[in-house]
């Protein structure tokens, strides 16, 4: 069971380094629009591929 | 009364799906073998092709969505180009590129996303454009010499009509901080929250000993952040509520969290008994996703600023022709003034005549005549004619200012009104911390006060009304998500309440029930001519009559013929000389006759006819157990001739009522009032509920708790079902909860309370209210 004082340390480490992770996205914005960019990655390659025919 | 078979047709009666937008036509376009249910849809559908867009139709088609009809309003973005608007409204940025955004109304699906951000292959000198699904607001970057006019009318063309918003760096930036602050508070407490969960059932499943008492310690430490940190807002509002005299649910909640981690702590010290910290971080975790779904829900329908944007006051024509926004007007000013113009401001006719609709100041429908000299008010319509007017008074100072002023203060002067969830829970604090007192002072009594203080902090937490603060903003949130993918636009999540106990309806009836203009129901020729409606349509070409504005619509294929002395006289009629014969349109006995050298040759009936739906409507409220009333400031024949059409019996018929009459009626039946004029501004402000309808003047719009984009009333039905099913949800929701915790707190009392059944039956109830709401409301969009 000794074991558990490497694991359970381990496992707190990764759970605060996500909670950084995570906080750090939120400062950035990446929670301000929820449902855009979700439709929005739907069509962007051909949004983009028209961009480079115009050039 | 006419028969509707007289009614002429214009196109085949068949019901076809249209191309563009999906809804059945009853008399569709036809064009290039597609049918269009409007010609909005058409025109649209002829952008996205001359421009290779059609990929709309496949990602529309994908994506499932409303049916709703393009219909562009027609309007004209001039003012836009004016100096104070850009001053007002695009941000420059440092290399000279201009910021703008917009509300667009009519964005429902990701067809739409799709199109908007394509604006910049369509419009010249837009660089890029960004649109947010959730808030409907757009942000698009322009080359500096870019006309936003044009961008405007290109985005009103294609179905959205643009409504410019003030770019207020400070609000936005404060509201975004708390959206985040929000999340962050919710994440910590949802970390710390599972990895006390994980050692809690370690320490349920058996764990002993070293490890158990090191795993309560590790869920100690784990719950400071929680206590110390995510949950400050509540003792926050809880203070603050308690300095109003008054008790809300963050109360207990803070007290739970205080004197649960003081006990469990205690407790933890001794060695021995309950520790709560996995319900505590839980029960905060729990209570942050429901304020988050709430402000979600609220981004997206229930935005207040978001009324302020439909506003129609829109802009005005200088003497000079330059277009502006009203409220840049100062006095002095020369503005022209044409058919269909609000009046933005009191001033004096220069020059001109117009039939002017002063319903909103004395409640009068007929129009008047204003001729040079007269003065004209804000707040007013412009029905026919052109004035040039010279500004005197703006903005508050005008009559109509006085008239937003009351309104402004009707909206602030209730008492503010609370919900259902937020009274049972006052009246349960009250009761378990009086509960909980009284076996503390039991316990003291006979000499066991540490037993007494853990059967009342047991008691204290396990009634914490969790999944209360999760079930009812998430039932909210459901149905104002579902109504707003519908086109209706909520003030506050409060009204859904009051609209289900609401069982009276006042509908005033021009323009929310009816077309609001006149049309042409019959036009009967007397004896065989072929000119005929060239006749009249010469008759009736320059007339300000609205009777003969909706005539020469009517007729507006017809030839103009050569006339003399024509002349349009006021509470009569026209004449005129054609091909050397006198011409009259004037009354003749129910009807509009005219009259060739003073015979009857031609009978027309003009009415202000009924929306398609709103009979339907009508017998809906009444399956919902509403009873619909009339409301109107119009005269008592044209009322009931309407609510004979409608079968509401004329006891429910309140006919030439002034604005101040009309609030007073709504106020005493305490109702659910729909309307659109301005004279309705007062009487929504006043009524329980206030629906102003697509159409609305700006007044009406401030003074409305729902706004619906589509005119008529179908979507009232709509609103008031889905506001029943809602509460019948909630109540489910509050009798679970409200019993769950009674026994849970009968189980503390007595002390029989085992810790395993708490951690797994307070989960479970939240559980059980959140499928209840998913089931209860339907998916929200």
């Amino acid at each position: 069971m000794n074991v558990i004082y490497i694991l359970l340390p381990l496992s707190l480490l990764l759970g605060i380094t996500f909670l950084v992770i995570f906080i750090w996205s939120v400062k950035k914005g990446q929670y301000d629009d929820l449902s855009t960019p979700a439709h929005r990655m739907l069509f962007d390659e051909e949004y983009e591929n028209k961009k480079r025919k115009n050039l | 009364m006419i028969e509707t078979n007289q009614i002429p047709i214009v196109a085949s009666k068949v019901d076809t799906a249209c191309y563009h937008c999906g809804e059945l036509a009853m008399s569709p376009i036809i064009s290039e073998e597609l049918s269009f249910c409007c010609n909005g849809c058409k025109t649209v559908h002829a952008i996205l092709k001359a421009n290779n867009l059609e990929q709309y139709y496949d990602i529309k088609n994908a994506a499932d969505v409303a049916k709703i009809p393009v219909n562009p309003a027609k309007e004209n973005f001039l003012h836009m180009r004016d100096e104070n608007f850009i001053r007002e409204y695009a941000k420059v940025t440092s290399d000279g590129k201009m910021i703008l955004d917009f509300y667009l109304e009519g964005i429902h699906c990701l067809a739409c996303l799709w199109l908007i951000e394509k604006i910049p292959e369509l419009v010249d000198g837009v660089i890029s454009s960004r649109l947010n699904l959730e808030s409907s607001r757009a942000r698009f970057v322009l080359h500096p010499r870019c006309d936003i006019s044009v961008l405007a009318g290109e985005l009103n063309r294609l179905g959205y009509l643009p409504h410019a918003i003030k770019q207020d760096d400070e609000v936005e930036a404060f509201k975004k901080k708390e959206e985040r602050d929000l999340l962050i508070r919710m994440g910590v407490a949802m970390a710390c929250m599972g990895n006390i969960v994980l050692l809690s059932i370690s320490i349920y499943a058996g764990a002993e000993g070293t490890l158990k008492t090191q795993f309560e310690w590790l869920s100690f430490f784990l719950l400071m952040p929680v206590i110390l940190y995510c949950a400050v807002p509540f003792y926050a509002n809880a203070l603050s509520a308690l300095k109003r005299k008054t008790i809300s649910i963050d109360l207990p909640i803070s007290i739970a969290l205080i004197a649960g981690t003081i006990g469990g702590f205690i407790n933890l010290l001794k060695g021995n008994g309950i520790i709560f910290f996995d319900s505590m971080a839980s029960l905060v975790f729990l209570l942050f996703l429901g304020r988050y779904l709430l402000l979600k829900a609220r981004q997206k329908g229930v935005n207040s600023s978001n009324l302020e944007y439909f506003n129609s006051f829109g802009s005005v024509k200088r003497a000079n022709g330059e277009e502006v926004l009203a409220k840049f007007l100062k006095p002095q000013d020369v503005i022209i003034l044409t058919k269909g113009d609000m009046v933005p401001v009191d001033g004096e006719i220069l020059a001109g005549t117009a039939l002017v609709n002063n319903s909103l100041l004395t409640g009068e429908s007929v129009p008047i005549n204003l001729f040079t000299g007269s003065l004209i008010f804000s707040g007013t319509q412009v029905m026919s004619g052109e004035v040039t007017v010279r500004v005197e008074k703006t903005g508050r100072g005008t009559r109509l200012g006085g008239i937003l002023e009351e309104v402004d203060l009707a909206r602030r002067m209730p008492a503010p009104m609370v919900t259902l969830a937020d009274k049972w829970a006052q009246w349960f604090v009250i009761v378990v911390l009086l509960l909980a007192a009284a076996i503390m002072g039991y316990f003291a009594f006979a000499g066991n006060l540490t037993e007494g203080f853990l059967r009342a902090l047991t008691l204290v937490i396990i009634t914490c009304p969790c999944a209360l603060a999760l079930a009812t903003p998430l039932a909210l949130t459901s149905v104002i998500g579902k109504l707003a993918g519908q086109g209706v636009i909520i003030r506050s999540e409060e009204v859904i309440e009051k609209l289900s106990k609401a069982n009276k309806i006042f509908l005033d009836k021009t323009g929310t029930l009816t077309y609001g203009k006149f049309q042409v129901v019959s036009f009967k020729p007397l004896r065989s001519f072929d000119n005929l409606s060239s006749i009249v349509y010469t008759l009736e070409k320059d007339a300000i009559h609205p009777i003969g504005v909706a005539l020469v619509d009517y007729l507006k294929d017809a030839r103009q013929l050569e006339i003399t002395d024509w002349k349009e006289i006021p509470g009569f009629g026209v004449t005129g000389i054609i091909d050397g014969k006198s011409y009259q349109i004037k009354r003749h006995n129910n009807f509009l006759g005219l009259f060739e050298d003073g015979e009857v040759i031609l009978e027309m009936e003009l009415q202000d006819s009924l929306r398609k739906d709103s009979k339907v409507a009508i017998e809906k409220m009444r399956e919902l157990k509403v009873r619909p009333y009339l409301l109107s400031g119009d005269s008592r024949s044209n009322v009931l001739e309407t609510a004979k059409e409608l079968e509401i019996s004329s006891a429910h018929c309140y006919f030439e009522k002034k604005p101040e009459e009309k609030n007073k009626i709504v106020t005493e039946k305490a109702a659910i009032m729909v309307g659109d004029g301005a004279n309705d501004a007062l009487a929504l402000s006043k009524a329980s509920v206030g629906i102003a309808v697509k159409g609305s003047i700006d007044v009406s719009l401030k003074a409305a708790d729902i706004y619906l984009t589509k005119p008529g009333v179908a979507l009232v039905t709509l609103v008031l079902t889905e506001a029943r099913k809602t509460l019948k949800v909630i109540h489910r929701n509050l009798i679970f909860s409200i019993s769950y915790n009674f026994i849970g707190a009968g189980l503390a009392i007595t002390g029989h309370l085992n810790p395993l059944w708490a951690a797994i039956l307070m989960p479970l109830s939240s559980l059980t209210v959140l499928f209840s709401t998913i089931w209860g409301t339907g998916r929200a969009r």
